[in-house]
């Protein structure tokens, strides 16, 4: 017996009037719709669905504020929390033009004729990230930073066709992990290189002894984990042939010199830093850039410019070769759905703030930072962790737990630092905080936070 | 008046910004103070720079090129183009659901991972899989994520064999190439006379070899599996596990789960089934749920509940390992716990009704014009053999690029790859009768058209913001960065 006994069925989003479903069972040639379901096994079917009914839109948007009260609501917080997600401030005008029903809610750009919309915005966007980091080519998004990284170690064993990648232990941690679940399928032997106990940088000695005939190549932070920036010029002078990757912060890149530019092969990153809300680390945006030699080998949607039949400027998806759609089980990438719309919101952004406006506003980032950590650095019970230059965020050593740092912080309506400890199993990184500062931290919270910190002791 | 087609950049005006940050006194640390001299950018980023209002209407005129949803209709095969409910935009927009840091502590955090174990219970409920993971980024993400999740299965055993992936011909491309990325050949198995998978034709090429058998069902033809049963048992004995694409499920919510199927593991595609919006390709997300044998194996962190209290675990000593950063497209996941807490189960089961319904609609009507290769009725979908349009002069490709003109979205065409001219059609609940009908007659009077001139329709579209554009010419002379081009 049907659960559902002689309940109406629920008809949310369903147009049809009565009439109409009767005409079209008519048209089709059937009683009933039931009998469109013949072919499913019958000692298999479910009866029916153990969820609750459905909702009244007020009834859901109550329920959902609910929960929402339930969650500790960062906007009006000092946030000195980063570890890859930043509070940033976001621009007002972004929001409305990108939740516009035409960007949203369109499909990946099949039809160039009639997505003309958002093969120009991706074509730019991939313009404005070849600038950045400098380098020649950029696809239009990938999931996020830690994918990104791992996509960058797949290309580069496949383009040196060698199975062992070196990455640094100041890398994301959780960027690390990415990268070794990914190397499982391929068989890539994954090996960190360390970085130096004072400065917090890759030891280059240690590059040197790891790097042998079978590795195809590195990725750096840059900066790094710890929030140090990595010298890449120096990397790359310990090794000419290796493939160089560097996972980088790109807003850092509009006042630190682009690694394209250093001698990095391909550069990744974490874009969420460019209109990206918060979203607990969902709404992420990979970016991936490469050489133009490697082109071909490159994971993802890569839009070309080209002409229509009356020679008017069209763009369209390119290199679709590579893609899985048609080349199948010889595909770069399993790569599909992308992060396209967070690279509208990251294009909107970039060209809100402009050229001067994202060095305005990373030199913003990292000047405060470095208010910051003088003071820190000046209190008893702290030091800076690293002695190397940082951008906007910088590792400090307590006399406390970090736990107790962050539980006295909450208190204030402060969110940070980040204890390390929680995201590396490391024994000698528990006493460790990740402190980030962004324009949004307004010199006052700043100051309020110093105090606090100095309070504790 | 011919559309402005300028790039961002080209409207770039040196001098002019569209955002300011507050007036506030920041120490003046110069940059060779912070930084190490080599590391100093010697020459900016060539970004544009815009007024406020020129970056408003540049993007809000990109918008007006693009097909979408909203406006119009869009019967993409295998894409599940349904409506995306205002609502759940609405939801996700929640300042309390929104401004989270992925490393707040747990506890500050319960109402979202509330959200999350909600969506996770019910996508059980919904599959019939004993528990899922809401990590995978998008549906090829959550394909990885489930051959992985089978390599490691079979590597707890001790099976080290196995070494092939059985894959219909009629599969989604993201299938081979998610094999062929986890480290395994891929075997394809030829579709019967039926359009449903030749089981004869799995038994001689299953045996201990084999890790896994992908299917999705109903198939990318829109016909329902019928053998499942028995190949889930040709699976099993031989040791295999059984992979669900989940892409088609829009056609079965409520009325079989891929769980009773005998399926081992499946993806879901929040951005199709669960009404997600798509965003021009992306964020979607694609959550995995998996039978028991497979829990050990889950990917980094999965949220538990304990005594009433939500925490997120990362302590799976045989977990594949992390998939990608934090928790998920979160973002997304919002939208579609949204979106099923407002249509119910028997919502989720009436949306499969009419997704059903309308699909042999217009299969019925359609039947009419082109020959429809396979099955009588269908699911959610079909396909259609274009090669009737050839009489006409025309080809699959024509139709398509014409019913542009006429503001519909074509179906997905050439795919897949075992029907001749294939247009493979779906239009989902959400498209009312009349718009159907529409669709219908457009594609009879673009018929006529061609019967009269089949140049005019070989050269379609007309009113669309770009005509047929120079795919040879894009992929040779390649151009993808307007500086490099420029700098040449």
């Amino acid at each position: 017996m049907n659960q559902r006994g002689g309940k109406k069925l629920g008809k949310r989003y369903i147009p049809h009037t009565e009439d109409e479903i009767r005409e079209m069972l008519n048209t089709i040639g059937v009683s009933n719709m039931k009998e469109l379901f013949v072919e499913l096994p019958s000692e298999k079917r479910v009866d029916c669905l153990r969820l609750k009914s459905g909702m009244a839109e007020a009834d859901l948007m109550r329920k959902m504020l609910e929960l929402s009260e339930r969650n500790t609501n960062l906007e009006n917080y000092s946030v000195f929390m980063g570890g890859g997600i930043y509070k940033h401030l976001i621009p007002y005008a972004i929001q409305s033009v990108v939740e516009r029903g035409e960007f949203l809610t369109a499909y990946t750009p099949y039809q160039a004729e009639v997505s003309q919309g958002s093969l120009q915005m991706f074509y730019e966007f991939q313009t404005m990230i070849a600038e950045l980091t400098g380098l020649e080519v950029a696809n239009s998004s990938m999931y996020d930073g830690g994918t990104a990284a791992a996509e960058a170690m797949l290309m580069s064993c496949n383009v040196k066709r060698k199975n062992k990648y070196l990455v640094s232990k100041a890398l994301h941690p959780e960027y690390i992990e990415v990268m070794k679940t990914y190397a499982k399928g391929p068989g890539i032997e994954i090996e960190g290189v360390d970085y130096d106990d004072q400065t917090g940088m890759l030891d280059l000695e240690d590059l040197k002894k790891k790097v042998d005939q079978d590795t195809a190549g590195v990725m750096v932070g840059y900066p790094n984990f710890f929030g140090v920036i990595e010298n890449i010029s120096r990397i790359r002078a310990i090794n000419d042939k290796l493939l160089l990757g560097v996972s980088v912060n790109p807003l850092a890149l509009s006042i630190l010199e682009a690694p394209g530019k250093m001698g990095a092969d391909i550069v990744t990153g974490e874009a969420q830093p460019f209109g990206g809300s918060l979203y607990l680390g969902g709404m992420s945006l990979g970016i991936f850039a490469s050489k133009r030699k490697y082109i071909r080998k490159m994971p993802g949607r890569i839009i070309g410019q080209t002409v229509d039949e009356d020679g008017n400027r069209g763009f369209s998806m390119i290199l679709q070769t590579r893609e899985q759609h048609i080349r199948r089980g010889k595909a770069t990438s399993n790569i599909c759905s992308n992060h396209a719309h967070n690279a509208l919101v990251a294009s909107m952004y970039l060209s809100l703030v402009g050229k001067t406006g994202l060095k305005k506003i990373a030199l913003n980032c990292a000047r405060k930072a470095h208010y910051l950590a003088e003071k820190i650095d000046r209190m008893d019970r702290y030091s800076m962790r690293f002695n190397a230059p940082f951008f906007n965020e910088f590792t400090i050593d307590s006399q406390f737990d970090p736990d107790y740092i962050q539980e006295k912080m909450q208190k204030e309506k402060i969110m940070g630092p980040l204890p390390i400890g929680k995201i590396t199993d490391r024994k000698d990184m528990q006493n460790l905080s990740l402190v980030a500062v962004t324009e949004a931290n307004r010199m006052e919270e700043i100051n309020f936070f110093a105090a606090k910190l100095e309070e504790l002791l | 008046m011919r559309r402005d087609d300028r790039l961002v950049f080209e409207k770039s005006q040196a001098g002019k910004r569209g955002y300011y940050l507050p007036n506030e006194k920041i120490p003046e640390y110069r940059l060779n103070e912070m930084f190490e001299e080599d590391t100093i950018r010697q020459e900016a980023a060539g970004l544009p720079e815009l007024s406020e209002v020129e970056v408003v209407r540049h993007y809000t005129n990109l918008s007006k090129l693009n097909h979408s949803i909203d406006n119009g209709f869009y019967p993409l095969g295998s894409c599940t183009m349904k409506y995306n409910p205002k609502l759940n935009e609405t939801v996700a927009a929640i300042g309390g659901l929104k401004n989270l840091h992925p490393y707040q502590p747990p506890e500050t955090i319960q109402g979202s991972l509330e959200l999350m174990y909600y969506l996770q219970e019910a996508l059980k409920e919904i599959s019939g899989m004993d528990e899922v993971s809401l990590q995978p980024a998008a549906g090829a993400h959550g394909e990885f994520t489930g051959i992985s999740l089978i390599r490691a299965y079979h590597d707890d055993r001790g099976d080290h064999k196995r070494k092939k992936v059985i894959v219909p011909d009629s599969a989604h491309g993201t299938n081979p190439a998610t094999a062929a990325m986890c480290g395994y050949k891929v075997v394809e198995v030829k579709s019967n006379q039926n359009g449903t998978l030749d089981v004869q034709a799995l038994k001689e090429k299953i045996g201990d070899d084999v890790a896994a058998i992908m299917l999705t069902n109903p198939n990318t033809l829109g016909l329902f599996e019928r053998d499942i049963l028995e190949i889930q048992k040709v699976a099993h004995d031989n040791g295999a596990l059984l992979y669900y694409d989940g892409a088609n499920m829009n056609a079965i919510m409520g009325k079989i789960r891929p769980g009773d199927m005998g399926f081992d593991v499946m993806h879901f595609n929040l951005h199709k089934t669960f009404s997600t919006p798509h965003g021009m390709g992306g964020p979607g997300s694609g959550p995995v749920g998996v039978k028991k044998c497979l829990i050990p194996f889950l990917p980094k962190p999965v949220i538990k509940k304990e005594k009433g209290t939500y925490n997120i675990d990362n302590n799976i000593p045989k977990s594949i390992g992390k998939l990608r950063t934090f928790f998920g497209n979160y973002n997304v996941l919002i939208r579609a716990a949204a979106y099923i807490m407002t249509m119910g189960g028997d919502g989720l089961e009436s949306a499969s009704d009419y997704a059903v319904l309308n699909a042999n609609y217009l299969r019925a009507k359609l039947e009419k014009i082109f020959k429809i290769p396979y099955g009588t009725k269908c699911m959610h979908e079909f396909v259609a053999d274009g090669s009737t349009l050839e009489e006409y002069g025309i080809k699959t490709m024509d139709l398509a690029k014409a019913l542009l003109d006429y503001g519909v979205h074509p179906p997905t065409v050439y795919f897949p790859l075992i029907v001749h001219e294939a247009m493979m059609i779906e239009p989902t609940e959400t498209e009312t009768k009349e718009t159907l009908d529409y669709f219908v007659q457009t594609i009879g009077k673009i018929i006529e058209r061609a019967k009269q001139d089949k140049t005019t329709i070989q050269h379609a579209p007309y009113n669309t913001p770009v005509r047929r554009l120079d795919e040879v010419k894009a992929n040779k002379e390649i151009d993808c960065n307007f500086y490099s081009e420029k700098k040449k």
